[in-house]
């Protein structure tokens, strides 16, 4: 490993730290200081110090240190964490991103002074506090110790157990050498056999049993400990325990009472097997011996084991888990994304092979319940498991371009002098890393939108009854196999008749267009389409939405926008979850196999004569239930054949547009469902209008995934396109 | 033998093949590989001379008729075509030809600039001309032949 690779390295780890930073100083700013958060914020710092002054990046290091120092005050007295000061951290953290980057790419940092200046003047910080910012290392990790619902056994009890065994304890096979040596894991056992009772030899019968046993245990174990010994033989002998802290001096076993707690022992899931059984939660499948002692052991052990705490914890206190969680982090690797790639990669090679086997195998005539199709099927549901393993991978919170974001909105209300606000939900949701990369660039542009266009200045707001300060929201959620981004702002809407005269003077429009509201609205994504009167120094210069709609369409996604005037604009942004493979619905229609996500298909039915309907202009629905859905002619659509006027003989694929409302798709045949791996088109070639990518088939053909938000929008055009030639006419 | 490896440095490779009735070549370095035919997936409101996607080991391949993007006749694809795999700076395409003939190794002063006939297309379709004894043939500029190629990496 040369020294770049070691430096590569440390800027990688840089950036983990750095996001790390924002996101504390968000917690700060957000939900107000408390002292874990602070400690992280200065960890992070440090570390980044630390580094920075093993290769010698001078800058870095001074301008940490300083950091490092306010953080030192703020670690020591949270009263000195104010909204002012809390935002000059915040301006700071910026700069130490700034200038790490500008050390990654060797350029020389601009600008340091000013937040130095600042920093020290806010934090009031003199020499003096070098030195204990130098003294101070790491801060004390809280370790929990785990002993939540633990039973509570004083060291060095004594017990005194006797033990006699039935005949009937050699008849089930027990031994009571095994029973000797589990309490003699317990603790220092002295054990002595009584042999007085045994008789001479020729008197001796076999079948009767003749010893008994005293032990004496010095352990720190509890008197449930013991008991779970004597699980096994309990009916077939007779023992007494006495001793102990608890005193339970007669040494009479109350079994029920036994069982009971033993049934209640499954706070402490430290095993799953144990905890599936101890579901059942009843003595009798104790009882019949299927359990093995180590594991009821384990069981009444439970909670003294550290995971099994934190299970404890969890349940007692959600809060409290994450704290755990953080304090614990699960152990990583740091993996090469192309090596992730490539297995991705092969895994859509593995499930092209498997639909080639399917459809072998399904060709030789093997049915359904024929081994070779089971072990198919065992094989599909691995291949699955696989998958989403392999896919998971991949997955990663959104978190760390969210938190980017927060950086964006501040710098532009510095520009503008505006007021704004970022509030984030959703957060950890987890999408393919590859959507994450490519998010990054889009969201900026429409945050920056947002607060430059969309949020009114002070004075307009405080006309408006708003509050001076504006609100971004930025939301992250799973929403039926895609994900949704909305960035909505509280600000004064689109200002739909302004929009309209600038379209009509950049000529994207004629001056005598007849337009909704909402084709107003999507104006604004046109190329070349900019409203700002000035050319500010943020947004404004005309490469904006249109921009910022092509790369969202590039990962495959879909941008809508709906506006209320007054109060606000929201944008909406629908991705894949990932882009390697999907669950695909094959249709026929006029000879081509086309490929329908799953995730838009809500149901599929055979139109009858009776409910097709035409509605004006050759345009038909079908009755779906109360309602009428229009039908969209794939075939015409895509122009693979002429267009239809009878659907009777047709399948009609329900399904639901970006907005929730659903069309019929018009195809000859369904051919089957199965997952089909994402081949790009645009590798080779470019983006197909209403197709998003392609796949192969298990018979080495290809087949195109249908857009169907394209599909239905194109519909939807041609529609808008005729009413208006109507209009004119 | 000094010699021959200097005459060798100055030769070039071409990959010749007929189409539309005419011969025309394409250098042999932009060549991945030739293959027969195989049925091809239609791509919708594409143009006319793309003929689709085939599926070439796991990579999704666009195919262009050749003939038809020169505006000469063509029967369409059919089994006795032939396509020629190129490589055009990272993106892969196929070329249906009729069929390919000759690989000619052509020495450098055999290689004639288009000449000017009607400026704006032989200029655009055409890198340069292999005129031979008996033969004459165009080298196809291959940046003209799939645009929608050109558009995505402008």
């Amino acid at each position: 490993m040369s020294i770049d690779d070691i430096k590569s390295t440390f800027f990688a780890e840089c950036a983990d730290l750095l996001s790390e930073l924002e996101d504390g100083l968000y917690r700060i700013t957000s939900d107000g200081a408390d002292m874990d958060t602070v400690n992280a914020v200065f960890r992070a710092v440090h570390s980044i110090k630390g580094g920075a002054g093993a290769f010698g990046l001078d800058s870095l290091v001074s301008f940490a240190h300083i950091f490092e120092n306010a953080l030192d005050i703020v670690r020591n007295d949270l009263s000195t964490l104010t909204e002012s000061s809390a935002s000059v951290l915040s301006e700071a953290a910026d700069k130490l991103s700034d200038i790490v980057a500008c050390a990654q790419n060797d350029e020389p940092v601009e600008g340091v002074e000013p937040i130095q200046a600042k920093l020290a003047k806010e934090f009031h910080i003199q020499s003096s506090h070098k030195e204990a910012a130098e003294s101070i290392d790491y801060a004390p990790v809280a370790i929990s110790l785990g002993d939540l619902g633990a039973e509570e056994a004083p060291a060095g009890n004594s017990y005194t157990i006797t033990f006699k065994p039935h005949f009937d304890l050699y008849l089930r096979g027990h031994d009571p050498q095994r029973i000797f040596r589990e309490l003699r894991d317990l603790g220092t056992c002295t054990i002595s056999c009584d042999t007085a009772s045994v008789p001479p030899l020729d008197r001796f019968d076999p079948q009767q049993t003749h010893l008994s046993w005293t032990i004496t245990l010095e352990s720190e174990c509890s008197e449930d400990d013991i008991l779970a010994v004597f699980n096994w033989v309990e009916g077939s002998c007779e023992f007494t325990v006495t001793g102990g802290a608890a005193g339970s001096a007669d040494g009479e076993i109350d079994i029920d009472a036994f069982f009971e707690s033993l049934g209640a022992g499954d706070g402490g899931e430290a095993d799953p097997e144990t905890a599936e059984l101890l579901e059942f939660g009843t003595p009798g499948i104790v009882d019949n011996g299927e359990l093995a002692p180590e594991e009821a052991h384990a069981a009444l052990d439970g909670p003294k084991d550290a995971e099994a705490a934190q299970v404890g914890a969890k349940k007692l206190d959600p809060q409290n888990a994450r704290a755990d969680s953080d304090s614990k982090p699960a152990k990583t690797i740091r993996v090469e994304s192309n090596k992730v790639d490539r297995l991705i990669n092969l895994m859509g090679e593995l499930v092209i092979s498997q639909s080639m086997l399917a459809e072998k195998i399904n060709e030789a005539g093997f049915g359904t319940a024929s081994p070779p199709s089971l072990a198919l099927t065992e094989l599909q549901n691995l291949t699955r498991e696989i998958q989403s393993s392999v896919m998971s991978i991949r997955a990663q919170p959104i978190k760390p371009v969210f938190m980017r974001m927060s950086r964006i909105v501040r710098e532009v209300c510095g520009i503008t002098g505006k007021k704004a606000a970022l509030s984030l939900e959703g957060e950890f949701t987890e999408v393919d890393t590859t959507v994450i990369e490519g998010l990054f660039d889009p969201l900026t542009h429409m945050i920056r939108n947002a607060v430059d266009h969309g949020i009114e200045s002070g004075e307009k707001r405080r006309e408006a009854g708003k509050p001076e300060s504006g609100t971004i929201r930025l939301s992250a959620s799973h929403n039926s196999g895609r994900i949704a981004i909305v960035v909505a702002d509280d600000g004064a809407g689109i200002n739909r008749p302004k929009v309209f005269e600038k379209a009509v003077e950049k000529g994207i429009i004629a001056p005598d267009a007849k337009l909704s509201d909402q084709e107003i609205d999507e104006l604004i994504m046109a190329p070349g389409f900019s409203t700002a009167d000035t050319i500010s120094n943020v947004s404004g210069r005309g490469v904006g939405m249109d921009v910022v709609r092509q790369s969202i369409q590039s990962l495959g996604g879909r941008l809508s926008i709906s506006c209320e005037p007054g109060t606000g604009t929201v944008f909406t942004l629908s991705l894949p979850l990932t882009l390697a493979i999907l669950d695909g619905m094959l249709v026929r229609t006029a000879e081509q196999v086309l490929v329908l996500p799953i995730a838009a298909v809500l149901e599929t039915l055979k139109p009858q004569k009776q409910d097709l309907v035409e509605i004006a202009r050759g345009e038909m629905c079908v009755r779906l239930r109360n309602d009428l859905v229009p039908i969209v002619d794939i075939g015409h659509e895509l122009g693979f054949s002429d267009r239809k006027t009878e659907f009777s003989s047709s399948i009609a694929v329900i399904v639901e547009s970006a907005n929730g409302t659903p069309f019929a798709f018009a195809v000859d045949a369904i051919e089957a469902q199965q997952q089909v791996v994402i081949k790009s088109l645009e590798s080779n070639y470019c983006h197909v209008p209403c197709i998003s990518a392609a796949t192969i088939l298990g018979n080495g053909k290809i087949a195109l995934i249908l857009d169907v938000d394209e599909l239905i929008a194109s519909g939807g055009r041609r529609q808008a396109q005729k009413d208006r030639q109507q209009l004119v006419a | 033998m000094d010699n021959q490896a200097h005459e060798k440095m100055n030769q070039e490779e071409f990959i010749v093949f007929k189409t539309g009735a005419q011969e025309f070549c394409i250098d042999i370095r932009c060549t991945k590989e030739i293959r027969g035919w195989t049925a091809s997936t239609r791509l919708p409101h594409s143009s006319d001379y793309v003929v689709g996607v085939i599926n070439l080991r796991g990579t999704i391949l666009p195919i262009v008729d050749l003939a038809k993007r020169m505006g000469l006749d063509s029967a369409g694809p059919g089994e006795r075509h032939v396509i020629i795999v190129v490589q055009l700076n990272d993106k892969l395409f196929g070329l249906l030809v009729d069929s390919v003939s000759d690989i000619l190794n052509v020495k450098a002063s055999d290689l004639r600039p288009v000449p000017e006939v009607n400026a704006n297309t032989a200029g655009n379709i055409f890198r340069r001309v292999i005129v031979l004894e008996s033969r004459i043939i165009c080298e196809i500029m291959l940046d003209w032949v799939l645009p929608e190629i050109g558009s995505i990496a402008a």
